[in-house]
């Protein structure tokens, strides 16, 4: 893992984000057949502080 | 080595039930064309996977048949899939399967169903570029990529636009601030001015006690304005939390009443829907013995049937002696047919009124006791959340009350103030009335109190914009979350690419060799997954272009590879058919590659029509070889 990448990560923990659950929780969305509206109001839910 | 079994009932070409046993590692089977080796992957399929379109059900399913099921036997785990055909020839399947996941379809059931496989042979490079994208998810990550950039877009914009305002209205006030400032402090000199005067001597001592007393009250009285500003902006937020409350409040008190009289109707209409039930159940398990009184009568009849065919070449019965009139024997095969028939029909009518009197209980089921659960299992997740919100409704109004109390006790202090200072400035008049320096001095006293107040109201109102700018800040930390999160997309994006593209081109291009097929140079894939086929010797080429063989061999290695990187846990991988496109020599080695791979962890199963010697046969578990490849 690249030096860029783990400060990403750390960085998004600290604001309560764990970015690779998060991937997993989208790809396995749209693998379901959820729509990039779904997807957008998914992650507007997490920026807003919902959990992720 | 753990064994895998595998029960089919009516599914394919099989009429009732088959078992097989398969096993981790390389499964071989081989019989000929329409024996069931398709069979049992569509079973295999349909028991491991739930993403299956209708058409793939309703092929999995015997066409003479209405029902049909399929159970798997993996790693102490069973796995059953229940498949019924409605009234209307749908197949619907019921039951538990490995994954839900279509993407290891295409990866695991390499068949001639298999869309990949049709792009492949199709040379439809275009299509393949799009499947792999889609297949290793890089396209997934693209949408989520470009969602995320639209939100941030979204954010920076709003983030933008509030912190324009709140900086204009903040610059506004400041200056306002500033003038009221310079007023205020030509008042105060031309008051100490006055205040110097030697005219003003006579009442000297007694105005200048004025002054101080007056500048006290000042004071106070600004120290109590601040704090009813402050007082206020509190009240403003906590009066918006409240509203928030109350309005979430009554939309789930309503959804709580709404709820709470449908759970009173279903549970009063329960005992008649468990009797419905109980009694449809009776009826389907009438139904069912008598099926098979008829299912029996029916395979009395075919016997018979085949005994009286079977003694129509014979010049006397076998079985008695007698000599055979062919005549009455063919009347009795011809009764016996129409006989068949109708047991048929009668049982298939059966079939289908014990599947709709199956999908009415269920239909019951799902309105009555499952809808009751989940009425009860919602309400009590409403009445927590009401509870919850009671609790934060008291309390702010609690709050709320307290604060206004307390702006009422500083209203107070502040009237006594005035007052107060009218006093004083009552007796600044006494003396203004002998001394026109004087009378001066009470006007500019009294415009000194005005331009303060005015610039605690000015305070005050800037507060309350440094309070509004917290709700800027909060945008602002969003757009910092979705510029991470753009960025750590980005990052995987690129990775993804990286590493499926590499390990695509390194298991085309080592095992290209070790077949010892036509080398094309590396690489074969460039990182927007687009094929560049290139011959060694520098001959360019084409998807469509390569042999039958070397499509299988580059499907076989491309899908391999990627269902490592996707599906590692999914314990199968099917070739049905495609090997057939190999000859026997390279077919071998791709069999001792796949059984590498397998390494004893994963069921691969190859589907043969005949062994590499020997004639083929019916499909049986002695033609399902396990961790076998040459048969002789």
């Amino acid at each position: 893992m690249n030096n860029r990448k783990r400060d990403v990560i750390k960085a998004l923990k600290e604001r309560g984000i764990d970015p690779v659950r998060l991937e997993r929780e989208l790809v396995s969305m749209l693998r379901r057949g959820s729509s990039s509206i779904e997807i957008s109001s998914r992650l507007r839910e997490i920026v807003g502080g919902k959990e992720a | 080595m753990s064994e895998i079994g595998i029960r089919l009932e009516n599914i394919g070409v099989f009429r009732g039930v088959r078992e097989f046993k398969l096993a981790k590692g390389l499964n071989l089977i081989y019989a000929p064309n329409a024996a069931g080796k398709t069979s049992l992957i569509a079973g295999l399929k349909a028991v491991t996977i739930s993403a299956l379109t209708p058409s793939e059900l309703t092929r999995v399913l015997n066409d003479y048949e209405e029902r049909g099921s399929v159970k798997l036997e993996i790693d102490d785990d069973k796995y059953i899939v229940n498949l019924i055909r409605r009234p209307d020839g749908v197949v619907e399947a019921r039951g538990r399967r490995l994954t839900d996941n279509g993407v290891i379809k295409k990866l695991t059931f390499i068949d001639l169903e298999n869309e990949l496989v049709g792009a492949v042979y199709a040379g439809d490079e275009e299509r393949l570029k799009e499947m792999l994208r889609e297949i290793s998810g890089i396209v997934h990550v693209e949408t989520i990529l470009t969602a995320v950039e639209g939100l941030k877009a979204e954010y920076e914009y709003e983030y933008e636009v509030q912190k324009r305002e709140y900086e204009s209205r903040k610059d506004e006030i400041r200056k306002q601030i500033e003038h009221l400032e310079k007023r205020l402090e030509k008042t105060r000199t031309r008051i100490m001015e006055i205040l110097r005067d030697p005219r003003i001597e006579p009442a000297r001592r007694e105005v200048e006690e004025i002054r101080r007393q007056l500048e006290n009250l000042e004071r106070q009285e600004h120290n109590l304005r601040r704090e009813e500003s402050r007082i206020n902006n509190v009240i403003g937020l906590r009066r918006r939390d409240y509203l928030n409350v109350k309005a979430e409040l009554e939309a789930i008190k309503d959804r709580y009443d709404r709820l709470s009289e449908e759970y009173g109707k279903l549970k009063s209409k329960l005992i008649d829907i468990r009797r419905k039930i109980e009694k449809l159940q009776k009826e389907k398990q009438a139904l069912e013995e008598k099926k098979n009184r008829l299912k029996m009568e029916q395979r009395e009849k075919e016997s018979l049937l085949g005994r009286r065919k079977s003694i129509l070449e014979y010049a006397e019965c076998p079985y008695c002696g007698s000599p055979i009139n062919k005549d009455v024997i063919m009347k009795e095969v011809t009764q016996l047919r129409e006989t068949i028939d109708k047991l048929r029909s009668e049982i298939a009518k059966i079939d289908k009124e014990i599947a709709r009197k199956e999908a009415e209980i269920n239909e019951l089921k799902i309105s009555g006791e499952e809808r009751l659960k989940s009425l009860e299992e919602e309400l009590t997740e409403l009445s927590k959340r009401i509870a919850m919100l009671e609790r934060d409704r008291i309390s702010i109004e609690r709050e709320l009350g307290e604060l206004e109390q307390k702006l009422r006790e500083i209203q107070r202090e502040i009237d006594k103030i005035e007052e107060q200072r009218q006093v004083l400035i009552k007796r600044l008049e006494i003396f203004g009335k002998e001394a026109p320096l004087i009378e001066e001095l009470r006007r500019l006293q009294e415009e000194e109190h005005r331009l303060s107040q005015e610039w605690d109201y000015l305070h005050g109102r800037l507060m309350q914009l440094d309070q509004l700018y917290e709700e800027v800040l909060v945008l602002g930390n969003k757009v910092e979350t979705l510029k991470l999160l753009s960025e750590y997309f980005r990052i995987r994006l690129n990775e993804l690419k990286k590493v499926v593209v590499n390990r695509i081109n390194e298991a085309v291009l080592k095992h290209f060799k070790l077949l010892s097929l036509a080398e094309l140079e590396y690489p074969i894939l460039t990182e927007d997954f687009s094929l560049r086929l290139v011959r060694a010797g520098g001959i360019p080429t084409t998807l469509a272009e390569l042999s039958d063989a070397e499509k299988a061999i580059l499907t076989i290695l491309v899908t391999v590879a990627l269902k490592d990187f996707v599906a590692e846990s999914f314990p199968f991988y099917v070739i049905d058919t495609l090997i057939e496109f190999i000859d026997d020599t390279r077919a071998k080695e791709v069999l001792k590659y796949l059984m590498e791979i397998a390494d004893g962890r994963t069921v691969v199963i190859v589907t043969k029509t005949r062994p590499y010697s020997g004639e083929p046969r019916l499909l049986s578990q002695e033609d399902i070889l396990v961790n076998e490849i040459i048969t002789t």
